[in-house]
């Protein structure tokens, strides 16, 4: 003990001191440096008892927050994603009442047709509505290919996603091999700790992840919420075979032969390669948006359209052809004539089981293509009827035997008693069964048939007739609103949305005004695949009410997704906060230490300056004798 | 408690803070120059379905309102057309009341007929009166004129037949080949004196058909008509007919009037005219009364005959739509004709060339007005009511009278009394006027729907102001707020900015 001491004890005291004034410095210096944490100097009496010792550097870290805050910050990245693509999706419905409206479209058209009703010689009204149908239909067309182009986005977006997290998992596992290297406490590491963290934060941005710590040494392994792991001591390889341009039968599914679309797959270290998409791996954060607006929300907008320019063309195309009656000894049904009937066309077969007295309602489809079958129930909306596919490639005698096969337990028997003539009879006698209906919904397939029915729009892709066909490449419905048109026969004959037949006069209204019906009048279920309606309620209505339904529906989704966002980024912002103050660097803090670090180094220098003069004294004593 | 914080680690967030308000205060600011809350449906809020029902209902609104402007002019002109369709019938029929005036103009025809000739002229024309393009008498055929000219209706057109021709063949069945509108001589068997109808066809609809006969003669008895051919017989009963004594014998014509003759028996020397000279016996005296008939119905069959059978020919070359095609005499010959025939297309001029379907013509025009209403307010040119104006101008147009021919002035009188009948108001008829009746029935029920929509109209725009409209008022108040919050913002941001130690130091 001695003045030696003192000076070593004040010497650790400046030393202290200036490392305090490095990190200050540090902490001021990084003040606005994203994910940077505030350190502190851990001080600690020296081991020889004499003076201070570092024994390291403390990160401020509120583990709690930052924890809540990840998870939070995939959920706000996953809201604010999905919002970004629903402000541009409801741009493509246009501004309310607005000239590219498509309810506006839709009422032009509407009106035009009431127009030709009341004067259905006018040229003028003629070329007017077909003027406002083409419109409509463009507008439609060009919707869809907005809806798919907003896919395509989104399957881009997962690209980035994809190449960012394997640069980020990249980034984490060479951090974590250096901090294994670096030990634990000293600046180099905390400094690392930091870009770790930060590269976890922002890859919690990108998708849902937990971060387990392991072992003392500052080891992590990162995992999917879901649990699949994405660094555990070795970085996980993701990719994504992103297709260039989706279209509306672009779609995802778990067979590799039947995806249209990209996948992210996982490829393991130990080589498994897992379909994160498939496995629904990925439940938030701004990949698991993209997937969510590419395979279920804007597939869904896209089917809405479709389902709207099925009806638009359906319900002026369609004719019902009635069955007549037709007895065979005791058994009693009906005839149908079948010549018209379309792929996609649909007969409807209603018959009555005597034994338990239920009336059931059996929808029979035609079909080209046996590798079509069988159908799914859900092909039609009706939620009471029993869907039969029926492949019409064998000719009559292959579809009564297939119509035997399936609804011979039910005790109807089929025939062919000529030509394309279709009959059902009940059982007879014992009376187990009885028919009580039996149609069709046919496709009239000129514009002069003398039946009010007509191919208004047609299939544009080549201009073929649309009947809802069914063929081994899917239906002819799904994105039939990028390619519905007006039929061109019609544009280069206006006449023809009054002539129904060779003969009629010019002032017959009959044909405007069954359109007109068709479109405001006539009710009709629409497929609940396109997310209005349910399986078991499907909606019911005109056209007029489902494009209403669909502009609604998509304007309170898109609404609630801005509302969704905007609580999420609430939530963010505040946890954000809460982190920086925390963690953050405050700056008055800071000033408060330098005061504290230069009044302490002061009083180290003045120890210094006090031993340095009692040396002097001791020395001088010698002098002064001598 | 909250904490404060300087500036420092959260000015990031601050700045962000700032942001949101500088995109609220251009949200605010645009709805101030747009007068509209939102760009798009999403920006509508809970009524945006509410929003898109009520601009389809203003939509089909304002196209019903553009149908009632339509129909209402249609239907204007429509009864202009009838307006003066019916002056014209009623001066026409005036002028056949006239105490009758034969005097010849022109061509052989009165005063009267000329008028009549003009009549079909103007008739035609306001039958073809277009709105637009579209035909309004043509029922559904609104691109074809109703009807074809006057020239081609009255002289035919090409090898097609005119009214005239049609006139004169059933001119030529219905006088028969002897001029006695195929009776029969009359004759005298004792004191029997028969009547009978031609044997060519007993049923055929030409001529006279006798419908019966009545005598003064004490004792005498009238037999039929009965048989086949119809015959009827007026026997004295051997008692020689005094003086004064009278026979009536009555006719069915053609155009399903009735005419008679009437002769009374008369010793006076000559014989008066409208009389038979009473001879020796009875059965000289009937032999009278049989040349005395015979000569009756030789004039009758000029006078009375010929103006029904004009009226007939012409009731059977208009009276026509999709399942009654214009009717001809059979022949040639026509004189011994026994039987009409329907006219071809080529054969024979259409005067309606509208639209000749045989269902309501009301229906074949019509305009939805409102949700649920549809009017109907077609015509066609066929018509009851306005081909019986149109036919009989026709008729009295068609005819000519020389002024030689001594049967002239009452063959003039006897078509004069039947176009003057026909045009006369009637309560088994349809009337034009009921005809306007009803489109003005249409147009009100249009009116009607008009004023509702006018009503309804302001109402929904209304509610749809009150979804879409940004209110300037409520606008602009929170635009001070945010103004107010901002500039606070800015101030304390700025105050703690000063407020870091920094500046201390």
């Amino acid at each position: 003990m001695g003045l030696q001491t003192a000076i070593s004890s004040a010497l650790s005291g400046l030393q202290a001191t200036q490392q305090g004034l490095t990190l200050v410095a540090d902490n001021v210096a990084n003040a606005n440096t994203p994910g940077y944490v505030r350190k502190t100097l851990s001080l600690a009496n020296s081991a020889s008892g004499n003076g201070v010792q570092v024994v390291g550097i403390a990160r401020e870290l509120d583990t709690l927050v930052q924890q809540q805050l990840r998870t939070e910050l995939a959920g706000g990245n996953y809201a604010s994603t999905i919002n970004d693509f629903y402000t541009q999706l409801s741009q493509t419905f246009g501004t309310p009442g607005g000239n590219n409206a498509l309810d506006t479209l839709f009422n032009n058209l509407t009106s035009s047709l009431n127009a030709l009703g009341t004067s259905p010689d006018s040229i003028a009204a003629q070329g007017d509505v077909l003027n406002q149908a083409q419109v409509l239909v463009q507008h439609l067309n060009s919707m869809s290919s907005d809806v798919q182009q907003l896919r395509s986005q989104a399957e881009s977006g997962i690209a980035d996603g994809v190449n960012r997290v394997n640069q980020l998992l990249q980034d984490i596992a060479q951090v974590s091999t250096k901090l294994t290297a670096a030990g634990s406490s000293d600046a180099a590491s905390a400094g690392l700790l930091d870009q770790r963290d930060s590269d976890i934060t922002e890859l919690s941005g990108l998708m849902d992840i937990r971060v387990v710590a392991t072992g003392n040494n500052g080891g992590i392994s990162i995992f999917t919420s879901s649990g699949v792991a994405l660094y555990d001591g070795q970085a996980a390889q993701l990719s994504f075979d992103a297709r260039p341009a989706l279209n509306p039968s672009s779609s995802y599914s778990t067979d590799p032969t039947k995806r249209t679309v990209g996948t992210i797959s996982l490829v393991t270290p130990n080589g498994d390669k897992i379909d994160l998409i498939g496995s629904k791996a990925i439940r938030s954060g701004t990949l698991a948006a993209d997937v969510q607006m590419r395979d279920v929300i804007l597939p869904q907008a896209q089917s809405q359209l479709d389902e709207i320019a099925n009806s638009l063309a359906l319900s002026l195309s369609n004719r019902t052809q009635q069955g007549t009656a037709a007895t065979s000894g005791a058994q009693s049904g009906f005839d149908l004539d079948l010549s018209g009937l379309q792929n996609g066309n649909t007969i409807s077969l209603v018959y009555t089981d005597n034994s338990t007295n239920t009336q059931h309602k059996v929808t029979i489809v035609r079909v080209n293509d046996p590798s079509t079958l069988p159908l799914s129930n859900s092909l039609t909306a009706d939620p009471n009827d029993q869907v039969i596919g029926v492949d019409f490639s064998g000719g009559m005698a292959s579809v009564v035997s297939q119509l035997n096969t399936a609804l011979g337990s039910a005790n109807l028997t089929f025939s062919n008693p000529s030509g394309s003539t279709l009959r059902v009879l009940d059982d007879g006698a014992p009376n187990l069964s009885d028919v009580n209906g039996f149609n069709a919904s046919v496709t009239t397939t000129t514009l002069n048939s003398g039946d009010p029915t007509l191919p208004f729009f047609v299939d544009g892709s080549n201009n073929s007739l649309y009947t809802g066909a069914i063929t081994a490449g899917g239906l002819q419905k799904t994105g039939f609103a990028a390619r519905i048109a007006v039929n061109p026969a019609l544009m280069a004959n206006p006449s023809a949305l009054v002539a129904y037949s060779n003969n009629t006069a010019s002032g017959d209204s009959t044909r405007p005004d069954f359109i007109y019906e068709q479109l405001t009048a006539a009710a009709q279920l629409f497929s609940p695949t396109s997310g209005i309606g349910t399986a078991s309620g499907p909606f019911s209505g005109t056209v007029a009410d489902y494009i209403q339904q669909t502009i609604s529906q998509q304007g309170a989704a898109a609404d609630n997704a801005s509302k969704l966002n905007q609580g999420q980024q609430v939530v963010v912002n505040a946890l954000q906060t809460r982190f920086n103050d925390a963690s953050g660097v405050n700056i008055d803090t800071e000033m408060s230490t330098l005061l504290t670090l230069q009044n302490a180094y002061s009083a180290n220098a003045r120890v210094m300056t006090a031993i340095n003069q009692m040396f002097s004294t001791l020395l001088s004593i010698g002098s002064t004798t001598g | 408690m909250s904490t404060i914080t300087g500036l420092t680690s959260n000015a990031m967030l601050q700045a962000q803070m700032l942001v949101q308000m500088q995109q609220q205060l251009n949200n605010l600011s645009q709805q101030l120059s747009t007068g509209k809350q939102a760009q798009t449906y999403a920006g509508l809020g809970i009524q945006r379905g509410l929003d898109v029902n009520v601009r389809g209902t203003l939509s089909r609104l304002s196209a019903y309102q553009n149908s009632i402007t339509t129909v209402s002019t249609n239907v204007q002109l429509q009864n202009t057309a009838l307006n003066s369709l019916n002056q014209m019938t009623q001066d026409l029929r005036t002028a056949t009341l006239q105490p009758i005036e034969f005097t010849l103009v022109a061509r052989g025809q009165t005063n009267t007929q000329i008028e009549a000739g003009s009549d079909l002229d103007q008739a035609l024309s306001v039958l073809n009166t277009q709105a637009g393009n579209t035909y309004l008498f043509s029922g559904r055929a609104t691109n074809t004129p109703a009807t074809d000219t006057a020239d081609h209706i009255l002289n035919g057109n090409g090898t097609a037949a005119g009214l005239k021709q049609v006139i004169s063949e059933r001119l030529q069945a219905d006088q028969g080949s002897d001029g006695r509108g195929r009776l029969q001589q009359p004759t005298a068997a004792g004191d029997v004196v028969t009547l009978t109808e031609d044997s060519e066809d007993p049923s055929h609809p030409f001529g006279f058909q006798i419908a019966g006969a009545s005598t003064s003669i004490a004792g005498a008895t009238v037999t039929g008509p009965s048989g086949s051919p119809p015959s009827l017989s007026i026997d004295f009963g051997g008692t020689n007919p005094p003086d004064g004594s009278t026979v009536q014998i009555q006719f069915t014509l053609p155009d399903g009037t009735s005419s008679s003759i009437s002769l009374t028996a008369s010793s006076a020397v000559p014989t008066p005219a409208g009389s038979f000279a009473i001879g020796a016996t009875a059965a000289d005296t009937a032999t009278n009364l049989a040349n005395a008939i015979d000569s009756q119905i030789q004039t009758l069959a000029k006078t009375d005959l010929a103006a029904a059978s004009a009226v007939q020919a012409s009731n059977e070359f208009f009276n026509i739509d999709a399942s009654h095609p214009p009717l001809r005499v059979n022949g040639p010959p026509f004189d011994s004709a026994t039987g009409l025939r329907n006219a071809t297309a080529t054969d024979t001029v259409r005067w309606y060339t509208g639209d000749d379907a045989t269902d309501d013509p009301r229906s074949t025009m019509s305009a939805r007005v409102d949700d649920s209403i549809t009017v109907n307010y077609g015509i066609r040119a066929n018509e009851e009511a306005i081909r019986n104006s149109v036919q009989n101008f026709a008729t009295f147009a068609a005819m000519t009278f020389p002024a030689s021919d001594p049967t002239a002035q009452d063959r003039y009188n006897a078509l004069a009394a039947r176009v003057g009948d026909n045009l006369a108001p009637s309560t088994t008829k349809q009337q034009i006027s009921a005809i306007q009746t009803e489109i003005a029935g249409a147009n009100d029920a249009a009116n009607a729907a008009k004023t509702r929509i006018d009503d309804k109209t302001p109402i929904l725009q209304g509610v749809l102001d009150n979804i879409e409209n940004a209110d300037p008022n409520s606008v602009g108040a929170q635009l001070l707020t945010l103004q107010t919050q901002m500039s606070a913002s800015l101030q304390t941001t700025a105050m703690l900015a000063k407020l870091s130690l920094v500046n201390f130091m």
